[in-house]
């Protein structure tokens, strides 16, 4: 409604504004003070008529316009100030992440040193107890083979000192078993 | 164990009853005789198999102790021994009733093994010498064992007394051997 009231305003304007141009297109003649009074009073109703329907419209049209534009700049400048936040914040964000970024490395770094070092104390342990159980079982087997070696010499020489024995054994040897025999039991009973 | 104190239960009963009829040594023979009779294989397999009726094995025993020439209470002790199933703890009863009666009689049993044959002289000097360990009159078994070498192993209440030259070489060739 404002808008065709306002388009109506400019349209007189336009048509009533030619006025003058005819005017000075006529030929130069004494001027008529009943012209003057007749544009004067034309001037009037059109300023008249201007401000009462025309300027209404147009105001509240460039005020309604300027809200509006207000209103987006205010929009826009809360967007570009939250904008801002946001890019602040993420930009914090940012710093924060690679703060972050550089502690998990440092403690990355310092984890993966334990670490190393750890397995390094392990596998030294690892080293030193294979180095002991060898070394034990060296010793073992030596034993064992010297063992054996001793047993096997002391059977034999068992064997042989058992075939001489018999094979030399004489009636004064039993005797002599016997009294020994008897002389030790006797030692026990004393004791 | 429950065999063993049973067996021991009799034969103190036994050893009471031959006490008193002062028949000591003689129905300790002969219950060993009777028990060397049952521990026969044959004998042992009889009385131990389940198939045989307890009457007929009573019977049986009473037969083998009438053809033994036991005499009446050894017999009758058998008889008493056999109504109650126990026919196959007399072996058992009759070594408690020996242990019991040198107990009494203040004696040990040794089994001696010699190398050879010893004399007479040889074993009287050893059972001598155990007479003086154990305080108590030595009962030798002997036997013989030509593995010993020499010497001789003796074996007294429970104990080992080694002296053969084979345990001589044996300990020589331990302590070679390490």
């Amino acid at each position: 409604m404002n808008s065709r009231i306002a388009k109506l305003a400019l349209g007189m304007a336009v048509l009533l504004w030619p006025a003058s141009g005819l005017a000075a297109e006529a030929e130069p003649s004494e001027g008529s003070w009943l012209a003057l009074i007749f544009y004067g009073i034309n001037f009037v109703l059109f300023v008249w008529i201007l401000r009462a329907y025309g300027w209404p419209r147009i105001s509240e049209f460039f005020h309604n316009r300027s809200g509006v534009i207000r209103d987006n700049r205010n929009r826009a400048e809360r967007a570009f100030r939250d904008a801002q936040e946001l890019a602040n914040r993420a930009a914090q964000q940012l710093r924060q992440l690679d703060a972050e970024k550089r502690a998990m490395l440092a403690e990355l770094d310092d984890e993966t040193n334990y670490e190393i070092r750890r397995i390094e104390e392990a596998a030294r342990e690892t080293v030193d107890r294979i180095r002991r159980d060898t070394q034990r079982a060296r010793v073992a087997l030596l034993d064992g083979a010297q063992r054996r070696l001793r047993q096997a010499l002391a059977e034999a020489a068992g064997g042989i000192a058992r075939e001489l024995v018999t094979r030399n054994f004489q009636p004064s040897d039993q005797a002599r078993l016997l009294h020994n025999f008897v002389e030790h039991v006797g030692e026990e009973t004393r004791q | 164990m429950r065999s063993s104190k049973v067996a021991k239960r009799y034969a103190r009963a036994l050893l009471g009853l031959s006490n008193d009829s002062h028949q000591l040594e003689s129905w300790g023979e002969e219950v060993e005789r009777l028990a060397r009779i049952i521990e026969m294989p044959e004998v042992d397999a009889a009385f131990a198999s389940p198939e045989v009726a307890l009457s007929a094995k009573i019977q049986a025993l009473a037969i083998i102790t009438e053809k033994a020439d036991l005499s009446f209470p050894i017999r009758s002790f058998a008889a008493v021994v056999a109504r109650h199933g126990r026919i196959q703890e007399l072996p058992a009863v009759a070594v408690a009733y020996r242990s019991m009666l040198d107990d009494l009689m203040g004696r040990a049993r040794a089994t001696m093994t010699f190398a050879v044959e010893p004399g007479q002289r040889d074993v009287e000097r050893i059972a001598n010498r155990f007479e003086q360990v154990v305080h108590k009159k030595i009962v030798p078994t002997i036997r013989v064992d030509p593995t010993l070498i020499g010497g001789v192993v003796v074996e007294l209440e429970g104990k080992t007394y080694d002296g053969s030259l084979l345990n001589q070489l044996r300990e020589a060739q331990l302590r070679l051997g390490g």
